[in-house]
């Protein structure tokens, strides 16, 4: 199927992608400071409690973060905490622990 | 800017690509919800997660990615999950096959597929594709609004061709009976085609 096909076939010409709207600045402020804010947060847990800890935070991406900062201490994290990770409500939580672990 | 520059370099390349993608992204979303504040709530969450699943993509995943097509998905993928958690598009619409809204009408002055290439009439037809169901949504504004072809479509819905064509052709009766109703409540012809 070509591109458009049935509005050549009706003779009508193939609309043009219509006039984009200017993303509000703080779109990309929210990006960034979210994502300085999941890498300081973690960066700042100096006992492997804290990240355990991490690993309930209320923002997602953090506990994203924290996923693959405890999966970093090694064999001997705590499993348990990890497991429960699976039953994360968002998605890329979950699918960071299974990745780990499948290149582990 | 490829993705491998985007992953393997510094936060700068990232702001970079936020930059580059962001009105178009929020265009996308904004056609979908119908509301601004959904539409940058939804743009920053699909750039957030962007970034986490490209930190832990192996570098041939990345390499494979086609960057506007997967961030497209991406911000469908928040779209839809946003949509069960606010339960949007609750209007009342029969769209049984016997149904009077999927009628098909022959008149000319109606065809919404001619009223998307009028730049006067995009605004008005971006409220009407935002108020229908979320599959002819999401459908009509891929084909017309973004101008994606229906193997485009059919990929970012991860559908066959077929399905997306059907989708779209219903679509189109919707808008064009819901063009209609305008039309006999304003009592005037605002729709007229030259």
């Amino acid at each position: 199927m070509k591109y458009h096909e049935t509005q050549h076939q009706q003779g009508v010409t193939p609309p043009e992608p219509g006039p984009l709207r200017e993303a509000p600045s703080s779109l990309l402020a929210g990006v960034l400071s979210r994502l300085n804010q999941s890498e300081r947060y973690i960066a700042a847990q100096r006992s492997r409690r804290a990240l355990l800890n991490a690993l309930a935070h209320p923002q997602w991406e953090i506990r994203a973060a924290a996923v693959q900062a405890v999966e970093k201490l090694g064999p001997r994290a705590a499993l348990d905490p990890l497991l429960g990770v699976l039953q994360d409500e968002h998605r890329l939580v979950r699918q960071n622990r299974l990745q780990n672990n499948r290149f582990r | 800017m490829s993705w491998a520059t985007v992953r393997t370099s510094c936060r700068s390349s990232w702001r970079l690509m936020v930059r580059f993608y962001q009105n178009r992204l929020y265009t996308f979303a904004y056609r979908l919800t119908g509301s601004p504040q959904d539409a940058e709530d939804i743009v920053q969450e699909a750039f957030i997660g962007a970034y986490v699943s490209l930190r832990r993509y192996p570098l041939q995943r990345i390499q494979a990615l086609k960057l506007r097509s997967w961030l497209y998905r991406v911000t469908l993928n928040v779209f839809s999950l946003h949509a069960r958690r606010t339960r949007m598009h609750v209007v009342p619409l029969d769209l049984c096959e016997e149904s009077q809204m999927l009628a098909m009408e022959e008149s000319e002055d109606q065809r919404p597929e001619a009223l998307f290439e009028q730049q006067e009439h995009r605004k008005e037809l971006e409220v009407m594709v935002a108020s229908l169901p979320e599959r002819y949504r999401i459908a009509l504004t891929c084909y017309y609004f973004e101008c994606m072809n229906y193997q485009e479509v059919a990929e970012l819905l991860d559908q066959p061709v077929g399905t997306v064509k059907s989708t779209i052709s219903r679509g189109v009766c919707l808008l064009r009976n819901l063009l209609k109703e305008a039309d006999q409540e304003g009592g005037s012809r605002s729709h007229e085609v030259p």
